[in-house]
């Protein structure tokens, strides 16, 4: 277990960091829509002080946007909060179409740059699991780089949690040309080494134009068991 | 005369934001938000300097930057990178970039660039014109 928690440490640090790269990217993106936006503002003030009548609604409007900008930066840092925590919760109790919509919201700059809409389609109902959230985090951003990268651009993945006694089934779906040739590298080493330490399985449904991974109610395996930590 | 820039970057309130504060500062700006209509108005339309994001949806910055300098070289590109590192600013500069601004940008640095930009086009321009003139002359001469 330990050779396999560090080949996946190894790994993880890569996804921790491109999805770190991505978060920073958007907050830059943020902090220069509140840059135009200030320097409009001192733009108009220094027109003003030439004697051009100070539009107010103007004004108005900027500081509306700036405030837009700042409840943005704020669900982003939020986002990298969470994200940050999952690193240090070895096991954590998660709702899957709620953690699913999470880690879209966290890689939204990724799936957009590759103009791919994904989706979540979730039961209705809550669906508890206990898992090594980061972890399948990190499984599911492959499977979706994977999905990404046979739906191609302007294509449409749609993630469907689904109960069962035992656990939770994930189905990625949305596939056009799902082939064994297409699956022939799933599940690649990386997949295989998450697979193992989150117990589940992955299977493709070439009928379907479908990936389905089953996770476990909870995870059996005593290592690297802890409480789930607040998140702060 | 007006600086000509065309101004592109897939975050629509930015660049409108920018381009009127360009605006304001006597530069003529287009701007868009899509690399694909960026490179059909560069290839219908003249521009001394074109201001471009580095990572956009559909085709990234050092994408379109290859097209457009494979189109027109003497094309003055100035890129706006919202990465920390500048490792890409670096490769955009090898592939032509006249030179990258790190966002949040500072309009006046911003502005003093594009001169630059403008400047070296003019210099480009008129070499051209004058191996073109030099061309002829040497064929009449034949």
């Amino acid at each position: 277990m330990d050779a396999l928690l560090n080949r996946a440490s190894v790994e993880g640090l890569r996804f921790f960091g491109r999805m770190s790269a991505s978060i920073s990217h958007e907050l830059k993106n943020t902090l220069s829509i509140m840059n135009e936006n200030a320097g409009l503002l001192e733009d108009l003030a220094l027109l003003a002080e030439q004697g051009k009548t100070l539009d107010a609604s103007r004004v108005k409007d900027l500081g509306s946007a700036i405030k837009r900008q700042i409840r943005r930066t704020d669900h982003i840092i939020r986002n990298m909060n969470r994200f940050s925590h999952t690193v240090d919760q070895p096991l954590a109790e998660v709702e899957v179409a709620e953690f699913l919509e999470f880690i879209l919201d966290v890689s939204r700059r990724l799936t957009a740059a590759q103009v791919v809409t994904v989706t979540v389609h979730a039961e209705g109902q809550p669906l508890m699991i206990v898992t090594r959230p980061f972890f399948l985090h990190s499984l599911v951003w492959l499977l979706l780089e994977f999905g990404m990268e046979q739906v191609g651009k302007s294509g449409t993945l749609i993630l469907k949690p689904r109960k069962e006694a035992s656990g939770a089934w994930i189905r990625l779906a949305g596939f056009e040309r799902l082939t064994p040739e297409a699956g022939r590298n799933l599940p690649g080493k990386q997949d295989e080494t998450l697979l193992t330490l989150l117990e589940a399985q992955l299977e493709m449904d070439f009928e379907q134009q479908a990936l389905d991974l089953f996770l476990p109610k909870k995870i059996h395996d005593a290592s690297l068991r802890g409480s789930a930590s607040a998140t702060s | 005369m007006s600086i000509k820039v065309l101004l592109v970057d897939d975050e629509k309130e930015f660049v409108e934001l920018l381009g009127q504060r360009m605006s304001t500062r006597g530069m003529e700006v287009t701007a868009t938000t899509s690399a694909a209509d960026a490179l059909k108005i560069a290839e219908e339309r003249t521009f001394d300097v074109i201001v471009l994001d580095l990572m956009m949806p559909e085709m990234d910055g050092i994408e379109v930057l290859k097209n457009l300098k494979a189109k027109r070289p003497e094309l003055q590109v100035i890129l706006l990178t919202g990465h920390g590192t500048i490792d890409k600013g670096v490769e955009a500069m090898r592939l032509g970039a006249m030179d990258f601004v790190e966002k949040p940008a500072d309009l006046d640095a911003l502005t003093e660039k594009i001169k630059k930009a403008r400047a070296r086009k003019m210099i480009l321009v008129e070499r051209n014109l004058e191996e073109k003139v030099r061309n002829m002359l040497t064929g009449k001469r034949r």
